[in-house]
């Protein structure tokens, strides 16, 4: 395993799209967060408002900010195999390919929690530099579990590119779910079934965004699409032809 | 070690590319792996490396590829040269793999260097023609410094100078008792690097055993004569039962069967003719191979 992992680790770390991607998170975290910020004359920081600086404002908005650019940063991660025919190379280095999975996931876990921790760190001196310095006990109590969302949200990605096999189709199903699918059920739960309407938040992309804003409920069901996605790529991956 | 390759059997959509194929690659000698197109010999490789889900097994000196701890070290595969991210530096693209076989970062510029490419050991891998591809393809396989090398069509692309190359470069592993299994379209090349055959038609062993009793076995010896009585000559040989024959220009017979240039030469002396050229020709390899796979071949065009 330690091999793998420093075999994918050397990998990702000269893999420049992945990093683009995982600059855009930072930069626009943080700009998202400044703009939350940006008032003083409102005074101090709510909760509400301190937890959409920290999350680089997806708390508080309809996009993952910092979630998104991540889960296309986690198909590109996985994507080399198939756009560039690495598979073949790869898998002659490991070719025991849950452990090249697992060694994946765990890379992407190590990139994602870092850059989870600089964009908290960088949104909180933008709120400070505007003067609202928000409350440490909050700063706290939303690290963890909004590192945690960004890992699944990188892990999420990996899985639909393993499941997808293509850039294109994997930006394509996360576009179709959030722009058409969930709105279009939510429409449909409103005339036609209020189990439908109270549940359509739970749907994937409903659940992934609630979950920044730290709903337990939502965390709870985004992870187990992410579970479910997972577990249908290491299927697919494990019984795949290169 | 010898590989050893049992029962390889895949089929695709019912159809079956491999069927129950078992062989053995002995070390120190290169084996040649040959067959038509669509015969099977890439997906009977990419079995044995387990990119190919199918039956069978496959084992390296006694262990399957996905029981080493660092295959790399063991193992090196040329399947194709496009393998790689066109965006990343060649020393990059090594270095993952150097990395796997737990090598140093160095080692990167060592078999750079192996393989003629330190020049471009920082250019983009997407800047790189295809027979620098090639070698690039060979150097991420020599990473390891592995016993055994699997090599799919690792001529293609390469100048007259990078084929003598590559054929050096074989020998000299083989000569240090290493294994290799080379498939490869260009005949002429693997009369020259390969000691022993295996010969796949419709993915199943047509033949399989030392090239010259491959070709021995799938040839034909043919004499050539030239005279100016060719009538009176081609008369002789039925009378005496020789050939079959045929003609070849104005005055050639080309004969065929079991017959020498001395039995010939014997011939014409006792009806006194005269001949202008006599001489025997033994088939290629090509010739060989051809004969071998005339019933398994899939694709055929016409001339």
């Amino acid at each position: 395993m330690s091999y793998t992992l420093r075999m994918e680790a050397e990998r990702i770390r000269t893999l420049r799209p992945f990093w683009y991607l995982v600059s855009a998170a930072l930069l626009i975290g943080v700009l998202a967060s400044s703009f939350v910020a940006t008032n003083p004359a409102r005074g101090p920081l709510t909760a509400d408002k301190t937890m959409a600086v920290l999350t680089g404002g997806s708390s508080a908005a309809v996009l993952p900010f910092v979630g998104l650019p991540l889960l296309f940063a986690g198909a590109i991660a996985v994507l080399e195999d198939t756009r560039h025919k690495l598979a073949t190379v790869v898998l002659v280095a490991q070719p025991r390919r849950s452990t090249l999975m697992l060694a994946r996931l765990l890379v992407l876990a190590a990139v994602a929690l870092p850059v989870g921790v600089a964009q908290m760190l960088a949104s909180s001196i933008s709120a400070v530099a505007f003067g609202r310095t928000p409350d440490f006990s909050l700063v706290l109590e939303t690290a963890a579990p909004h590192l945690a969302a960004l890992i699944v949200f990188t892990w999420v990605g990996a899985a639909l590119g393993w499941l997808t096999g293509s850039a294109g189709a994997t930006v394509g199903v996360v576009l179709l779910d959030m722009l058409l699918l969930e709105p279009l059920v939510k429409i449909a739960g409103i005339e036609y079934s209020d189990w439908l309407e109270n549940n359509a938040e739970r749907m994937p992309f409903g659940a992934a965004r609630d979950s920044l804003a730290l709903d337990p409920s939502a965390m709870l069901h985004a992870a187990t699409y992410a579970t479910v996605l997972l577990a249908g790529a290491w299927l697919l991956v494990r019984t795949r032809d290169y | 070690m010898a590989i050893s390759a049992r029962h390889l059997d895949k089929a695709f959509s019912g159809v079956h590319a491999v069927r129950d194929l078992s062989f053995d690659v002995r070390p120190g000698i290169v084996t040649g792996f040959l067959g038509p197109n669509g015969s099977g010999k890439s997906t009977t490789m990419r079995l044995m490396l387990h990119l190919v889900r199918g039956g069978g097994v496959t084992t390296f000196g006694g262990q399957r590829i996905d029981q080493l701890r660092r295959p790399l070290r063991t193992i090196g595969a040329v399947l194709d040269p496009a393998a790689h991210n066109p965006h990343r530096s060649a020393r990059a693209h090594l270095r993952i793999f150097a990395a796997a076989a737990g090598m140093p970062a160095s080692r990167a510029d060592e078999v750079l260097d192996l393989v003629g490419l330190t020049h471009a050991a920082s250019r983009s891998s997407g800047e790189f023609s295809l027979g620098m591809q090639q070698r690039l393809a060979l150097a991420a396989a020599l990473v390891g410094d592995p016993e055994y090398l699997i090599l799919d069509e690792p001529a293609n692309g390469l100048d007259p100078q990078g084929i003598r190359w590559l054929r050096d470069f074989l020998t000299a592993r083989t000569d240090e008792g290493r294994t290799v299994l080379l498939s490869s379209h260009q005949l002429a090349e693997i009369a020259q690097t390969a000691d022993e055959v295996i010969v796949l038609g419709r993915g199943e062993i047509v033949t399989q055993g030392l090239l010259r009793d491959f070709v021995d076995q799938f040839s034909h010896q043919q004499v050539l004569v030239r005279s100016p009585a060719v009538d009176r000559l081609a008369g002789c040989l039925k009378a005496n039962d020789i050939g079959p024959f045929t003609a070849t220009g104005t005055d050639g017979l080309l004969i065929t069967g079991d017959v020498n240039t001395a039995q010939i030469g014997d011939l014409a002396g006792h009806y006194g003719i005269t001949l202008h050229e006599l001489s025997s020709h033994s088939s290629s390899l090509e010739e060989a191979f051809l004969e071998a796979t005339a019933a398994t071949t899939d694709y055929q065009g016409t001339a």
